[in-house]
């Protein structure tokens, strides 16, 4: 037996005491066997976590408790005694259904995690939020405006999490735990194995409901939309009041709302990505509603010798150009950060050349090649603001504006990168514990035709 | 006695740190009780009893080794537990495989996983569906070449080929994705 497979029947529990007795001796005398057992081990456990996001699952259909019940009507009337008999009879059923009625699922949910002043209440007490606290059906939890809760179903690897001022009922039936947004959003972070029970997690809004066993998706209960962000697995999403249902697949959103179109779009247009660059602390996301971009990112600063932001780009193949209005940079520091970059890799040393707006209003340079960098601040633009980069042959140019047909230029850099990049928007909070957004409108990125062989 | 304000880390700071590391931490639970929903389960009650014992940790100290040792001591309970259900449990290979873990560590970084994941996250999306699920079935379900070779009606040494042939397929793939990534730097 070759050693993979031995390493193999090992994660199988399958070795006979002779094969553990090899394998003992084997990590015994020979280190690198033991490195190659660890390595095996993570790359297996990796293929599982990875390809079990990929895997495509059918959504368990959610079967709603039976209704309780009807009460048999019975006539009281003398001349009628069969009438009696049948009434009585239907009442013997309808009890008889009523306690073979299956049960609702055990709630099986804890408070992991909580910041300062989230509230539970349960009927008329408000307890304390101890993480370790089991959760009981009919339990409201309630985020503070700036905290989370995060609570998890036990043995089932699954988990939700409130931030934010939202609100949320947790509830039970025989098929589904069931979960009432009254306000804010939620995260499900849903990933059983195949071994475990699966229970279904139905969320409701005023609006819509989504219902899925696994995957990663939030929702977001607004004023007068509920919107449904789908990062792994499917969820159906059934728009109230017409119970319309769509299958919403990674990577894709969808918005339930009354007049509003209900159709499922990707988070972002072809050929565009997104990624967080650098240790930037909190993950980052990218969002096109079919007018502006939408960044949230954390990170501190993309600057000196290593970058950490959020970065949604495009391949570069050459020559090309990409511009942009910053309609808005949240405040999380002054130096937070909405920025348009060209770079030559996505590691957080790369070459790079980027011209961006901080929250303080300021125009802010960096560039980086493999033997110099530089930061440069321009001038002052506030947002709304224009800013655009041009790379022609081996040169980058950086422009800005008022108004988005006059421009400034602020800077030009020759042999920063050289041959396919990548060509894109950014957001750095300058902070690794907060997620600062930027929204960009108006995005235009032209770029020579791309060689299918550069794709990365 | 309480702990001076300035000697301790939050639970909320501490789990943040400890969810980076989450991935990393399933894997060595893994490889510790060769169950991929126990292994979750341990890193899952590790989080909680973390929550308990955060004034424990020393600011400074290394976050992910600390976690580790909640990890190896909740998946040690979980074993023991479930030697009275499946009579399997062999301490004497769970601390040699524990040891196995920590030299790694040594020589290693975090780093050096989480760009194997995203190497290994391009190549399995690029790999056909019916070979991604006879992955999961294998490592996820713990499903056997024979039971494989009962769903599948393929022979056992057809399976195994198949295992060892998409096995290697992703190897080379994402051997081939780090090097390209390597040069890009």
């Amino acid at each position: 037996m070759n050693r993979e497979e031995l390493f193999d029947k090992y994660l199988q529990r399958a070795l006979t005491p002779e094969e553990a007795a090899e394998l003992k001796a084997l990590l015994a005398r020979d280190p690198a066997a033991g490195r190659a057992l660890v390595e095996h081990i993570n790359e297996a456990s990796l293929i599982v976590r990875i390809a079990g996001r990929l895997h495509e699952h059918a959504t368990a259909e959610e079967d709603s408790a039976p209704a309780p019940p009807p009460l048999a009507s019975a006539s009281s009337s003398p001349r009628q005694p069969w009438r009696w008999a049948i009434a009585a009879g239907l009442a013997f059923l309808a009890t008889l259904a009523w306690f073979a009625r299956p049960n609702p699922l055990p709630l099986n949910a804890t408070l992991m995690a909580a910041s300062a002043e989230v509230t539970i209440q349960r009927r008329d007490q408000v307890l304390a939020a101890e993480p370790g606290l089991h959760l009981a059906a009919g339990d409201i939890v309630q985020a503070p405006s700036q905290g989370y809760a995060t609570i998890v179903f036990e043995g089932e690897a699954a988990r939700v999490e409130l931030r934010d001022g939202s609100k949320a009922a947790f509830n039970t039936t025989s098929h589904a735990r069931v979960l009432n947004l009254t306000e804010g959003s939620v995260e499900a972070v849903l990933s059983p194995s195949a071994k475990q029970h699966a229970a279904t997690l139905t969320m409701r809004t005023l609006h819509a409901e989504a219902r899925s066993a696994r995957g990663r998706f939030l929702l977001a209960s607004e004023t007068s939309s509920t919107r449904l962000e789908v990062s792994s697995g499917e969820v159906q999403f059934t728009r109230w009041p017409e119970r319309q249902t769509v299958s919403v697949r990674a990577g894709n959103t969808a918005v339930a709302a009354p007049n509003h179109e209900f159709s499922v779009r990707p988070f972002l247009p072809e050929a565009w990505h997104s990624k967080d660059i650098g240790a930037v602390g909190l993950r980052g996301t990218a969002r096109y509603d079919g007018q502006c971009f939408r960044l949230q990112g954390a990170g501190q600063d993309t600057c000196c010798t290593k970058d950490q932001f959020q970065f949604t780009y495009r391949v570069l193949p050459g020559d090309g150009e990409i511009q942009a209005q910053i309609r808005q940079i949240e405040f999380t520091d002054p130096e937070a950060k909405a920025i348009l970059m060209i770079r030559q890799t996505l590691k957080s040393a790369s070459p790079q050349v980027s011209l961006g707006v901080t929250a303080s209003g300021g125009l802010e340079l960096e560039y980086r090649a493999r033997t110099d960098s530089r930061i440069q601040r321009p001038g002052h633009a506030g947002t709304p603001c224009w800013l655009k980069l041009v790379r022609q042959a081996d040169v980058i140019s950086t422009f800005h504006s008022a108004n988005g047909t006059d421009w400034t230029m602020a800077s030009s850099h020759t042999n920063s990168v050289a041959g396919p990049a990548f060509i894109g928007l950014g957001v750095t909070s300058y902070n690794h514990a907060a997620l600062s957004t930027a929204v960009f409108d108006q995005v235009r990125v032209t770029s020579a035709p791309v060689d299918s062989s550069d794709q990365l | 006695m309480n702990r001076p304000q300035d000697e301790t880390i939050s639970a909320e700071d501490l789990l943040r740190q400890a969810f980076k590391y989450q991935d990393a931490l399933v894997s060595y639970a893994y490889g510790l009780l060769q169950d991929w929903a126990l292994a979750q389960d341990a890193v899952q009650e590790g989080f909680i009893v973390l929550q308990r014992k955060h004034h424990e940790f020393k600011p400074g100290a290394n976050a992910y080794s600390w976690v580790r040792q909640i990890v190896r001591f909740e998946a040690l309970n979980l074993l023991r537990s479930r030697r009275k259900e499946t009579c399997y449990a062999d301490e004497e290979l769970f601390h040699l495989v524990d040891q196995q873990f920590e030299r790694y560590l040594e020589a290693k970084d975090l780093g050096d996983l989480e760009a194997r994941k995203t190497a290994l996250q391009f190549c399995l999306a690029k790999l056909d569906e019916p070979s991604r699920e006879m992955l999961l079935e294998f490592y996820r379900d713990a499903l056997s070449c024979d039971k494989l070779s009962e769903l599948h009606q393929r022979s056992v040494n057809a399976i195994r080929l198949s295992l060892s042939r998409i096995r290697s397929r992703l190897r080379d793939c994402v051997r081939h994705r780090l090097a390209l990534l390597e040069v890009q730097s």
